[in-house]
């Protein structure tokens, strides 16, 4: 595969922190507790390096 | 009332006796005193301790002495710069009551062994993360051209004093554009040296491959010679006869306002361009920076997200935090990504001389939306103003933002100058044929809300 073809998203990295539940889970094996009132924004930002992530991916190149 | 003359004809006056310093220091705090609470550069003032350097340099002159090339110029810093005897915030509340440096941060320290004299530490956007100077606790920086406008970030309280006339010279920090920025919507010169240029020592860090130590002038006989002088570097000159000089298409000569694209182009065209230079991975490499900053941001700060979250601007706190969730695999392919561009980019930059963009893909936006247009759609000015500097900091090449000349009562927009590392003297001489072409000043507001200047 070239290095202009896109990587499919299927394995994403960050699928394991798309449901409320193991973004919580994730975030508590850190140490940091992400509660009901901040967990709307925090979401919003791992959707934006979610993108940001699709984008890295174009380019990536394949091994 | 008086803006601050050029950093250059305050050490002439000085040194010649037409101007005591503490002449020009008392100048300094008037106008700061009179602007300052509408701009809200600064997050403080160290008005005595400014006037006891004023009135040793006076007597070091009376003396016969030379306190050095700077003497008795007002400079200011980024609110992440040690200064002896201040907590050094980094624009939060949680370092506030830190214990204060003990040391300057050694390029404080340098601007000072010149006879310089700080006037004080200025505002940014919380721990440098944002383009926009939004603080919750320090407030917004204003832009001194519209005050309803942003000033841009992270260094806005550097930009913006410089801008309003308040000084001469102040330095900020670039990680991913936090000079470049604010420079461009205020309308002056702003500085990302090489990586490793300027000593990053008792600064508060970010994202150390990315961080660098900036500099604001109005003028740039300034920039030069601050830049000589912090960076204790010979002035060798770098001024090939006829550079090459390309203009970055693609990702740089899209999304933004057209303004700030034909900026680029009446830039590069006037300094001979060949044509335009593409770098077909910026989109990604734009991706890989921002994830980059994010997860090094979140663990920088994971202690504090841990112990005391709530006492972080939400809007910081929540992009640390997911900064700091990220999958290792994320961050390994956005290191990947990044070191395929940085190559591209050093491989270009042996072909050309300079390479030009857009500093900003728009003119200053209104504080009230905190908005910029970017392909037809409304996204956030602090995540989004360094859509073309962002990309360009990963090579760690020098850049600078020069501000066009504009039209009567437009705002100002500034134009990337890029070159090879190490050659910032090449940057410096390419500004000044800007400037003696008229197409590159660093004007000042004609009043600044309801003062003339």
């Amino acid at each position: 595969m070239s290095a202009d073809e896109k990587t499919p998203l299927s394995d994403d990295p960050l699928d394991g922190l798309k449901d409320e539940a193991s973004l919580k889970a994730a975030a508590r094996k850190l140490g940091i507790e992400v509660t009901e009132e901040i967990l709307p924004s925090v979401a919003q930002n791992l959707e934006l390096l979610s993108m940001h992530y699709a984008n890295v991916c174009e380019a990536k190149p394949q091994t | 009332m008086k803006p601050a003359l050029s950093a250059a004809e305050i050490a002439r006056a000085v040194k010649s006796g037409a101007k005591s310093a503490l002449e020009v220091t008392y100048d300094a705090l008037d106008r700061i005193a009179m602007l300052d609470p509408s701009l809200i550069c600064f997050t403080k003032v160290q008005k005595e301790s400014a006037l006891k350097t004023a009135v040793a340099i006076d007597a070091a002159i009376a003396a016969g002495e030379d306190p050095g090339p700077l003497a008795g110029v007002p400079f200011a810093v980024k609110d992440l710069f040690d200064v002896v005897g201040l907590p050094t915030t980094a624009g939060s509340t949680i370092y506030q009551n830190a214990p204060p440096a003990t040391e300057d941060a050694p390029v404080v320290k340098r601007l000072r062994d010149a006879g310089a004299i700080l006037i004080g530490t200025l505002n940014m956007d919380e721990f440098a993360y944002g383009f926009a100077t939004v603080n919750m606790h320090y407030g917004t920086t204003r832009n001194p051209h519209d005050m309803e406008r942003l000033a841009g970030g992270s260094s806005g309280g550097s930009a913006a004093s410089v801008s309003a006339g308040l000084l001469p010279l102040t330095l900020g920090s670039d990680t991913n554009g936090s000079v470049r920025v604010p420079a461009s919507l205020c309308g002056i010169f702003g500085l990302r040296p090489t990586h490793g240029a300027l000593p990053v020592e008792g600064t508060f860090p970010f994202v150390d491959r990315l961080d660098t130590v900036g500099i604001f002038t109005r003028s740039i006989d300034d920039m030069r010679a601050s830049f000589a002088l912090t960076s204790a570097r010979s002035d060798a000159p770098d001024n090939p006869e006829t550079p090459k000089v390309g203009l970055l298409g693609g990702w740089f000569q899209s999304s933004g306002q057209q303004l700030a694209l034909d900026a680029a182009r009446t830039i590069a065209e006037a300094l001979g361009s060949t044509g335009e230079v593409e770098f077909p991975m910026t989109k990604s490499a734009r991706s890989a920076a921002f994830i980059l900053t994010a997860s090094e941001g979140g663990h920088r700060h994971i202690e504090n997200l841990r112990t005391r979250p709530m006492d972080f601007d939400p809007a910081t706190r929540d992009r640390l935090i997911a900064g700091a969730l990220l999958p290792e695999k994320v961050i390994m392919d956005a290191e990947t990504v990044a070191q395929i561009y940085i190559n591209q980019m050093t491989e270009k930059l042996s072909d050309f001389d300079i390479l030009v963009a857009p500093s900003t893909p728009s003119t200053a936006p209104d504080i009230s939306a905190g908005l910029i247009e970017i392909d037809g759609k409304m996204v956030s000015a602090r995540a989004n103003l360094g859509l073309y500097a962002q990309p360009l900091s990963l090579a760690g090449v020098p850049i600078l933002s020069v501000p066009l000349k504009r039209p009567p009562g437009a705002l100002p927009i500034g134009v990337q100058l890029v070159a090879a590392r190490g050659r910032e003297n090449l940057l410096f001489d390419m500004a000044e044929r800007l400037v003696s072409m008229g197409l590159v000043e660093a004007e000042l507001p004609v009043r600044i809300g309801e003062v003339a200047l």
